[in-house]
């Protein structure tokens, strides 16, 4: 087939190309970042790459938990409701990887977003699933705020450097995805 | 920024979303052109969709070969409805090596139908854009300019916003219509192709300069050096098929 190329020339086309490479060239070094420009994982946000936000919560049993003292070890956030199926139905998961990798440093904590829930619900919830993690009471709405909860369950992987890397909105999860996240986590550990 | 969308108990990923819908209408434009370039009618669909499953099971496989021991103690994971368990760069060279594999076998001509496909990759990037957009994900540096948007705790460049209408601008340029001014660069056959990837490349090269994140290699933008690399290299493809005609004929 023939085609009116005759204002393009391969001499045109080929001298058109190195202009274009040149300039794109000179647009990449002329345009790098600034030294530091670059933002590394030093904001706090509920998202994957920056610092998880940092919460003081009571446990079902009156102990008093904050994240940042578990800086150092991989920890998993779970926001969950006892009315919530998915919720409910990802729960046995999260009690077997727990049962596997407490002793390996891995931290899961239940979060009950106890405004959306009751408290009394939560804690027959976690008898009648015999939940050995620790659940945490989020009962004035801090977290749910600040990790800016749009669907439960929501689960954050978040690494000993306290930066998320994953975020699963929705459930229930499925357990090797939890499995190999918590891998990935105590791989990053130097 | 909308990750999700909430419909009573159903949660709706709006990024996934967006792509199901770029894809279902870039689809629809990639068998549309086919036709067009005289591939019978249902060949693209079906190169594409087996493309897209091929790349869906190859995407799993390899999350499985990443982490077997965790498939290990609950195989039923594996047909997990998870877009997390999928291994992207397994994914495109499973879709890429069925594609070869099927244009092979059904003797399908190979630069008309990658022409063709075009038309699903560009309107992909442009979904890709807007799925950016409501993730707040590929975010820009912090810019005092009026355009700028308030994300993640500063005023940033749109960068989703740069990323889907320099995507739209490509797809525009390659749309193939008879009095589109670009027409005799892309109506060889093949040409379509290469001057994507060349168009994107720029676009990318334009678009990363404004992100937030990313890796540096000798102080400039190691994305920036691959979209580089692939415009000098399909900038030679695109020559070689816009005048493969004069030097088959300068050979006669």
């Amino acid at each position: 087939m023939n085609y009116n190329t005759s204002m393009l020339t391969p001499r045109t086309f080929s001298a058109l190309s190195l202009v274009l490479l040149g300039l794109s060239a000179a647009w990449i070094i002329f345009t790098r970042p600034a030294p530091g420009a670059l933002e590394g994982p030093t904001l706090t946000l509920a998202r994957p790459g920056f610092q998880a936000p940092d919460f003081e919560l009571q446990t079902l049993t009156g102990e008093t938990v904050t994240l940042a003292s578990l800086r150092g070890k991989p920890v998993i956030i779970n926001l969950w409701a006892s009315w919530c199926p998915p919720c409910q139905a990802e729960m046995p998961a999260f009690q077997h990887v727990y049962e596997d990798y407490h002793d390996k440093g891995v931290v899961i904590l239940a979060i009950n977003l106890t405004l959306q829930d009751r408290e009394e619900d939560a804690r027959q919830f976690v008898l009648k699933n015999h939940l050995s993690f620790p659940v945490l009471l989020d009962s004035d709405g801090d977290v749910e705020r600040q990790y800016s909860t749009h669907a439960l369950p929501t689960t954050y992987f978040v690494s000993a450097d306290g930066i998320i890397r994953e975020r699963v909105i929705g459930g229930p999860i499925a357990e090797a995805l939890l499995r190999a996240q918590i891998e990935r986590l105590l791989h990053e550990i130097p | 920024m909308f990750p999700v969308i909430q419909l009573g108990p159903l949660v709706i990923q709006t990024p996934g979303l967006v792509l199901l819908l770029g894809f279902w209408a870039g689809m629809e434009f990639a068998e549309r052109h086919a036709v067009q370039r005289n591939i019978p009618e249902g060949k693209a669909y079906n190169l594409i969709w087996v493309s897209l499953i091929a790349g869906l099971l190859g995407a799993r496989l390899g999350y499985i070969a990443q982490y077997p021991a965790a498939f290990v103690s609950s195989p039923l994971s594996i047909l997990a409805l998870s877009p997390q368990m999928l291994s992207i760069p397994s994914g495109l060279l499973a879709a890429f090596l069925t594609a070869l594999v099927i244009i092979q076998r059904k003797e399908l001509p190979v630069w008309p139908t990658l022409d063709s496909l075009v038309s699903l990759l560009a309107t992909m990037a442009v979904a890709l854009g807007l799925a950016h957009l409501a993730s707040g994900d590929a975010y820009g540096l912090p810019t005092a300019l009026p355009w700028g948007i308030e994300l993640w705790g500063n005023h940033r460049h749109p960068t989703q916003l740069y990323e889907t209408i320099l995507a739209l601008l490509v797809l525009v340029v390659l749309w193939p219509a008879r009095k589109n001014p670009c027409s005799e660069w892309i109506q060889p056959e093949g040409t379509r192709f290469w001057a994507f990837l060349a168009l994107s490349a720029v676009s990318w090269i334009i678009a990363e300069t404004f992100r937030a994140e990313g890796a540096l290699l000798f102080g400039v933008r190691q994305s920036q050096i691959a979209a580089w690399l692939i415009l000098g290299f399909s900038l030679w493809g695109w020559r070689k098929r816009l005048f493969s005609d004069r030097t088959e004929q300068k050979s006669l």
